[in-house]
């Protein structure tokens, strides 16, 4: 009797608890409390959308250390005795933009991975798979040193001066992530009085990574709607992004090539996050990075970078795709990504390439 | 040396049909030990079928790869039921009730002491269940803060609860160990060393439990009034410490390896030389190791989150030394069991005896899952391929599930005609266990193999590896068939229960057939 009565418990707590557990497992919700609205009212934590960069500081945090700029260096030094160590030569005494310097890391990285993963998995969207690293450096360089100016607040300490093999790698690991962060904090957050000036180009950040992609505008809702109404652009679609712990709650972005995509990415969670997007080549050449072990993630080539969304806060992007490709946003702070922070955005007859290390999606 | 048990037929062991003697509602209130057993064990095994249904619907989802069955939602929640029940409120509780079932009969005296508090401990651990089951945590089953704090459901408070509750309940299930451990010396007059090692596992059982779990009921306070904002000493974001988290979690984890373990020992200690019809080869060796197995086992705790650089070097280097101490008591206990067998010949009604199968599996796999330990405690293969990645899965599964799973199957077996009057299926547990023990040694081998290939733990989905596919879909073919062999468990002990052959005399006398020599001095029981 009692075995009777201990057998039917255990069916009903064994089935019971399956049921609970995994046809109806909660979902997660999005806010787990609201640390950081109190701490934002004691006034510990900067407003949304206040996020300023103190640009005396100059501290260097995103500088990249000196035994990693000569890890660097080495490398560089292997991989680029092809012709793509050659604009670093042909650069000797000249005054550079950084643009110019973020687009030469590209090659670097890719001709010491060798382009293997990028061969693979993206031969339609990425110029650099096909026409290899030098081309693509060389093009970025040259369009780049022609028409962009020079950003605000920069310094032209990234002169490279002499003829030697390791300007290159040293120029771009000294200069890389100061351009990156204060380009696009100034982009993204700091107000409109910048805003119209870094953020009209089209080419933000070098070629090589944006890849079919063009920037529009990026920044603040109330900054984008300015400049969207100045230029008189209208948007073709609208893509509502939320970043939560840990994850997009929309993992794929669907654009038709020609469309102008407007993205409102929004960190609904309880920590700052990071928005990105990159092409896939410029996923594989980090990816090739991470399996380095005496390599640090010290330098990424974006297509378009906020590197600090706190909570709450909300930056838009709009983007034109004028041509079909298949690109990634991540948030890249230390194991976000593999937290599974990462979407795409990608044009309908990418589906099909769509090959994730192996996995169908 | 003493003698560990008085293997003539003893009034105390006879079979009865208690199932029979008592009402349902004397078996909720009565403190006699072997009522307070078998609620226990029963219980367990409820929540054997819990933690086993999660596992099974895991190898389903891992049997491939690519996402078929469950989602990552689900999946993680599937990991964390899994993963706690099967700890803390199977292995932990199955192993006090079975020591609470034996231990008043071993010791000579009439019942455990203290028996509110295993009654109290008992009613703990189902409010825990049930808070657990319906909080569904998905922080996995180590709760690592801060992760645990903030990926959360609405209900996720109960979890912490629920935690709370266990730490109570496990410190309550091991004051009537400690008690009547010392009743036995207050009652009998004896000397220490000549306890019966069921007794001292009894005593450095119970001091585990009392001493450890008090470290999870503050860990599930802290977590609570972290959760509610109240504190942040967990959170990193406000001003906390997540190692703060690891130290304290971990201060309770490492003894709490050993609950179930040195309990499942100590009826091993009574089973064994019952089952083989002498005395043990040592009985000192037994108490060496209980007692260093005892001040090592507070420890090492370390050693579960040392490839983290955050714990100092000095502090690494020291924790590698006590970790490789365990060694030397694990291995005590372990060459006492075999010794012990190996001394002279093992009957043909023993060989027979489904226990004795289950036992001799059991020590099997502590050898298993106990050499590799010398590996985890390195620190240099360690940061290399054990952590992270399925080997670590694969050690405490050949510890839990092949010693203490077998060896909770051979309690069972071994009490079930003294609880129920009748003798279950012998050919059904015989299938039993002759799928179990390839069963959980093929799925122990597999994951060893899946993390000598680094594959990584907690995931919901691997690369199509070929090496990876194999050992996962071997993995998951070895799990189900350990869930058939459960489920040929419970047929057996439902039609046994009932239509089992009714057994008049203690069914676990066997003879010693050992042939008398010259040179070895003949099996006395004088220091009983």
């Amino acid at each position: 009797m009692i075995i009777r009565i201990w057998a039917t418990l255990m069916v009903l707590v064994v089935g019971g608890v399956w049921l609970l557990a995994i046809p109806f497992s909660p979902a997660p919700i999005l806010k787990t409390g609201t640390v950081i609205s109190e701490y934002r009212a004691m006034g510990l934590v900067p407003d949304v959308g206040n996020i300023t960069e103190a640009e005396d500081l100059g501290h260097g945090v995103f500088e990249v250390p000196a035994e990693d700029a000569g890890h660097l260096a080495t490398e560089s030094a292997k991989g680029n005795m092809n012709a793509s160590s050659m604009p670093g030569m042909k650069m000797e005494g000249q005054t550079m933009p950084k643009q110019t310097q973020q687009s030469m890391a590209m090659p670097e990285m890719d001709s010491t991975s060798g382009m293997k993963m990028t061969d693979k998995s993206m031969p339609k969207s990425s110029d650099m798979a096909t026409d290899g690293p030098a081309m693509s450096g060389m093009a970025g360089m040259k369009m780049v040193g022609e028409t962009m100016p020079k950003p605000t607040g920069m310094t032209s300490d990234a002169t490279v001066s002499g003829g030697k093999m390791d300007m290159a790698p040293q120029g771009t690991a000294n200069q890389k992530m100061p351009v990156m962060m204060k380009q696009s904090m100034s982009a993204g957050n700091d107000g409109p009085k910048e805003s119209s000036g870094s953020m009209n180009t089209t080419d933000h950040g070098g070629d090589d990574a944006s890849d079919g992609l063009v920037l529009i505008a990026q920044g603040s809702p109330a900054e984008v709607d300015e400049i969207l109404v100045k230029k008189g652009i209208a948007v073709d679609t609208t893509s509502v992004v939320n970043m939560v712990e840990w994850g997009f709650d929309s993992g794929m972005v669907m654009v038709k090539p020609g469309q102008k995509v407007r993205m409102k990415i929004t960190n609904t969670g309880n920590i700052p996050h990071e928005f990105m997007i990159m092409n896939m080549a410029a996923m594989n050449a980090i990816n090739y990075r991470l399996t380095r072990p005496d390599w640090n993630l010290l330098e990424h080539e974006a297509f378009s970078e906020v590197p600090f969304i706190m909570p709450g806060d909300r930056v838009d992007f709009v983007i034109e795709v004028d041509k079909p490709g298949m690109w990634m946003y991540m948030c890249m702070f230390p194991y976000h990504m593999q937290m599974g922070m990462m979407g795409t955005l990608l044009t309908p007859d990418m589906m099909g390439e769509m090959n994730m290390g192996g996995m169908k999606m | 040396m003493a003698g560990e048990y008085k293997y003539q037929e003893s009034l105390d062991w006879q079979p009865e049909d208690l199932f029979e003697k008592y009402t349902f509602k004397e078996m909720l209130t009565s403190s006699d030990a072997r009522i307070l057993g078998i609620k226990g064990m029963l219980l367990a095994l409820i929540m054997l079928g819990v933690g086993g249904i999660m596992a099974l619907t895991m190898r389903l989802e891992l049997m491939e790869p690519g996402i078929q069955f469950i989602g990552p939602k689900p999946y993680i929640n599937a990991v964390t039921i899994h993963g706690l029940i099967m700890v803390l409120a199977y292995a932990v509780p199955f192993a006090t009730s079975s020591l609470y079932f034996i231990l008043p009969r071993t010791l000579g005296i009439r019942n455990i002491q203290n028996a509110w508090a295993a009654h109290l401990s008992f009613v703990a651990l189902l409010i825990s269940a049930a808070l657990l089951f319906i909080s569904r945590p998905d922080f996995t089953w180590a709760f690592y803060a801060p992760l645990s704090l903030r990926v959360a459901t609405d209900m996720i408070w109960m979890a912490y609860v629920s935690i709370i509750l266990v730490g109570i309940s496990e410190f309550l299930g091991g004051i009537p160990l400690i008690s009547t451990a010392f009743a036995w010396k207050r009652e009998s007059g004896k000397r220490w060393m000549e306890m019966p090692l069921a007794g001292w596992g009894a005593l450095t059982g119970g001091l585990f439990l009392t001493i450890s779990a008090p470290m999870l009921s503050i860990v599930g306070v802290i977590m609570l009034t972290d959760f509610l904002q109240i504190t942040a000493i967990y959170d990193p974001a406000r001003g906390g410490d997540a190692l703060t988290f690891l130290f304290m979690s971990w201060f309770y984890g490492h003894p709490a390896v050993y609950l179930p373990l040195i309990p499942l020992i100590a009826v091993l200690y009574h089973m064994l030389p019952k089952m083989l019809g002498r005395n043990l080869w040592s009985h000192t060796s037994g108490i060496v190791a209980f007692t260093a197995l005892f001040f090592l086992g507070f420890g090492v705790w370390v050693h579960h989150f040392q490839p983290n650089f955050t714990v100092h070097s000095w502090l690494n280097f020291f924790y590698q030394f006590t970790t490789m101490l365990i060694i030397i008591p694990s291995s005590l206990h372990v060459f006492n069991w075999v010794a012990s067998m190996w001394q002279g010949r093992i009957s043909e009604e023993t060989r027979r005896a489904i226990p004795f199968k289950f036992i001799a599996g059991a020590i099997f796999m502590i050898i298993v899952g106990g050499v590799n330990g010398f590996l985890n405690g390195l620190i240099s293969v360690d940061t290399d391929f054990i952590h992270n990645t399925y080997w670590l899965p694969a050690h405490f599964h050949a510890m839990f599930l092949g010693f203490i799973g077998m060896m909770s199957m051979a309690v069972f077996y071994f009490l079930f005609p003294y609880i129920t009057g009748r003798m279950f299926s012998y050919r059904l547990a015989n299938l039993h266990f002759w799928i179990w023990m390839p069963g959980i040694f093929v799925q122990v081998m597999m994951m060893f193999w899946l993390g000598m290939t680094y594959h990584p733990r907690w995931v919901v989905d691997y690369l199509p590896l070929p090496e990876w596919v194999s050992g996962q879909f071997w993995l998951s073919i070895a799990g189900f068939a350990n869930g058939f062999g459960f489920l040929i468990f419970l047929i057996n002990v439902l039609v046994s229960v009932r239509s089992g052959e009714p057994v008049s005399r203690d069914p676990w006398v066997m003879p010693d057939t050992t042939p008398a020599s010259k040179d070895s001095a003949p099996v006395t029981n004088a220091a009983e």
